[in-house]
């Protein structure tokens, strides 16, 4: 059974002061997650929010459908000139998201503590 | 059952569904249509009950019981005495049954005394009282003799009428004939309600005759009372366990489960009420509080059950809304009951109204809004549900509506009785607001079965798409595999239903080589399979043999339907002599002897124009296999959650194909699973 998914929002610093936006998934993410994950994004004004960083320390499980929403988000993202990091993937997922091409468009980091000080 | 009688009209599932007409126009049409219904009933007044004279009652003429209810001797107040025979009562008021004391006059009343006078045949033997729903607690005297009670109530009153009661009369106080029959009614609380009727209701009924005789009247009395209402009961159990069955049947469907907590909450607080009359129970906390919890089932589950049906979205102020509804019909409504009932006395009156005006306007939203949107979502979406379930919300909104201008109406003292009445039977005692009960199931039956037949006919053409869909990909999957001379091949494919999103194809060529794909397509069913068979037709169509120009290929032909989605795919050209091309976009990437051949990240197919493939090659040694797999091996997943993952493929990708499927069904199918291994014969 799926866990609904959730995301919140918070307003980060990195380490050297930049804002950034982070979007904190948590339940399964599938293609019932379109709301949560691309929703959110577009609701957001990309003029202000120049760096975002997908947090999914709390996701359980990611299908293809999901993988195809966070790959919408960077194609998106990435015509807006935004930054996208991305951190808290399991082993698997990093694979996963490294095996489709996502590396190409968002850095991915081990949790949100390696990212802002990275960022 | 006694709808007339003066139950508080604030109770939580009645609040609930109840309508406050807001608006003033529309208050004055409701009012209107609301005495419509009621004016027949206070015309039966005296049909009901025979006009008589209470100074002198002449019962030697008569040939069955005497009807003493309609005209009573009355007096204020409460003094022993008034028990009495000798007692002068010629300057006492005289009263019709059912007519508000306040109407005469009367204020701040406690406790009042029926007196009335009756001339029978001297030495009658073996005759009886019987009382029928009389209101409250009464001790009744003839010629000064107590010959039974009702009550005492709580804090002296009570708004619950008696069903039936028969009180005998001692054959030494019928020697001469002359009996004189006074009842001390503590009305208390009951006449607080606004001058509601108390003791003798329009529906009470005192009637003097022979004991047996009266003893069968009581016995029918149940009959001609509780048929209609344990008819409802019976016909919503009956809707409950249709539903119940339909939600268990069909798991998806919510509406159907909804649908029977209403029911079941309705019917639970119907079956409640008639036990609470029937057996003369008193109210309690707990009594007050189930009949709260019981009612506001009804609405909750209501909005639910058309919420579902109407496939609207649980917006936040939806759920507000419920929550308010929920907390108005149980914690508030239960406080108010709780001070009407068991409060102290002078409460009631101010605490009904205002009660019953807060809970119609906290029921408004939804006992007025729901046959909108219904209508709305018909006439918007062309939702045929909505049409269907348009009749039973317009006769619940209109009962709603009807039922609270009575009130307001009997509140004016324009009408005589604060409900909707009862319908003109002789048989049987049935109220308006059962008969709309009863259509109010019929509705919902009816809208089950025409749902329920839509339903499994779309579902039945469903399944034959399904199954046209999983002959066209058997067909185009069966074709995949091409003799393949020179190389060993072995291919399981096992979609997680019907019809599979992954796809694999063999395709041998005239230099010996042979080019093999796997891929996955987002998302399941008869889309992913029409995906899979549009994908194949470009893939038999394509001359290339090189691997990044059909996925280069692939991908331009997919971004040109927009509406497909994306697609991995993993592309392998492999020469005789063993020396392999593999292109890869999204996809796992292939195992060699156990080893994963590492290919540069790429975007999955059709999501990006433009997209370079880049390739990497090497060689397939004797004896070593080249293994080609779906995500449906890694992402298997147990029942405790855990992923099959990589780390077990290096040692899996050296096991034949089916072995690698079997081991990742076992582990937990949650996708299609392809597995394709090549190796090299020469």
């Amino acid at each position: 059974m799926q866990t609904p998914n959730k995301v919140s929002q918070a307003e980060l610093h990195s380490a050297k002061g930049h804002p950034i936006t982070a979007l904190r998934y948590a339940g399964d993410i599938s293609s019932a997650s379109k709301e949560p994950v691309l929703g959110t994004y577009h609701a957001l004004d990309h003029t202000v929010h120049r760096s975002l960083l997908l947090d999914f320390s709390k996701v359980e499980y990611l299908n293809s459908s999901g993988i195809a929403l966070v790959i919408q988000l960077l194609i998106d993202a990435g015509k807006a000139e935004q930054t996208v990091a991305i951190c808290g993937l399991t082993p698997h997922f990093t694979k996963v998201f490294t095996m489709v091409g996502i590396t190409k468009y968002a850095t991915l980091y081990p949790n949100e503590a390696a990212a802002l000080a990275a960022l | 059952m006694p709808r007339s009688s003066p139950v508080p009209r604030l109770q939580a599932g009645a609040a609930a569904r109840r309508l406050n007409c807001s608006l003033l126009c529309s208050l004055a049409c409701w009012l209107l249509l609301s005495a419509s219904f009621c004016l027949p009933a206070h015309a039966r007044e005296f049909d009901t009950h025979p006009p008589l004279d209470p100074h002198s009652v002449d019962g030697s003429s008569l040939g069955g019981p005497v009807d003493l209810s309609s005209t009573w001797l009355l007096q204020q107040g409460d003094d022993p005495v008034y028990a009495g025979p000798g007692l002068d009562d010629s300057h006492w008021l005289v009263v019709r049954a059912g007519r508000p004391l306040s109407s005469y006059g009367l204020k701040n009343v406690d406790v009042v005394w029926y007196r009335t006078h009756v001339h029978l045949p001297p030495h009658q033997r073996d005759l009886a009282l019987l009382f029928e729903r009389f209101v409250g607690s009464q001790q009744t005297y003839v010629n000064g003799v107590q010959v039974g009670s009702s009550g005492p109530y709580p804090s002296g009153g009570s708004l619950t009428a008696s069903s039936v009661q028969q009180l005998a009369i001692p054959d030494a106080l019928l020697a001469d004939g002359q009996l004189t029959v006074a009842i001390r009614a503590p009305i208390g609380r009951a006449s607080d309600h606004g001058g509601t009727p108390a003791a003798f209701d329009i529906p009470s009924t005192l009637l003097l005759g022979p004991a047996p005789l009266l003893a069968q009247r009581a016995s029918l009395f149940y009959f001609r009372d509780y048929t209609s209402n344990v008819t409802n009961i019976t016909f919503q159990a009956l809707v409950l366990l249709i539903a119940l069955a339909l939600a268990l049947t069909l798991r998806t469907e919510r509406e159907y489960l909804a649908l029977a907590i209403l029911l079941g909450g309705a019917a639970s607080h119907d079956a409640l009420n008639l036990w609470e009359h029937a057996r003369n129970i008193q109210p309690t906390d707990p009594l007050i509080l189930l009949q709260a919890v019981l009612g506001t089932i009804r609405p909750l589950a209501g909005l639910e059950f058309v919420r579902l049906v109407l496939g609207l979205r649980r917006t936040r102020l939806l759920a507000a809304y419920e929550w308010v509804l929920g907390f108005f019909g149980i914690v508030v409504a239960s406080l108010f009951v709780h001070l009407i009932l068991l409060g102290p006395p002078g409460a009631g009156n101010p605490l009904l109204l205002g009660g019953n005006l807060l809970f119609e306007a906290v029921s408004l939203p939804a006992s007025a809004g729901l046959p909108l949107v219904a209508l709305w979502a018909w006439w918007k979406r062309r939702n045929p549900d909505a049409l269907l379930l348009f009749v039973p919300l317009l006769i619940d909104a209109l009962v709603g509506y009807i039922s609270f201008g009575c009130y307001l109406l009997y509140r004016l003292h324009l009408i005589s009785q604060p409900g909707i009445g009862v319908v003109p039977l002789r048989s049987l005692f049935v109220g308006w607001d059962e008969v709309t009960t009863f259509i109010f199931c019929v509705a919902l039956l009816l809208f089950l079965v025409l749902r329920t037949l839509r339903i499994a006919r779309a579902r039945a053409q469903a399944v034959a798409e399904i199954a046209a869909a999983q002959t066209v990909q058997q067909v185009l999957l069966a074709r995949a595999s091409e003799p393949t001379p020179g190389f060993a091949v072995e291919s399981v494919y096992h979609p997680h239903s019907e019809v599979g999103g992954d796809f694999f194809l063999v395709s041998p060529a005239p230099d010996g080589s042979l080019t093999a794909i796997v891929g996955d397509v987002s998302g399941k069913g008869l889309l992913a399979a029409m995906r899979v068979s549009m994908i194949l037709g470009v893939l038999r169509r394509e001359d290339s043999r090189e691997p990044a120009a059909i996925l280069t290929r692939l991908n331009e032909a997919l971004l040109t339907q927009s509406e497909m989605g994306f697609t991995t795919a993993c592309c392998v050209h492999l020469h005789h002599t063993g020396h392999y091309t593999v292109a890869n976009a999204g996809h796992l990437s292939p195992y060699v002897g156990g080893v994963e051949v590492r290919t540069p990240a790429a975007l999955p197919l059709g999501l990006d124009a433009g997209q370079a493939y880049e390739t990497v090659s090497g060689t397939l040694l004797a004896g070593e296999t080249l293994v080609l797999l779906s995500d449906g091996v890694v992402e298997a997943r147990s029942r405790q959650g855990e992923l099959y993952g990589f780390d077990r493929l290096s040692a899996l990708t050296r096991r034949p194909a089916q072995e690698i499927a079997g081991t990742a069904r076992s582990f937990g199918q949650e996708d299609d699973i392809t597995v394709l291994t090549i190796a090299c014969l020469a």
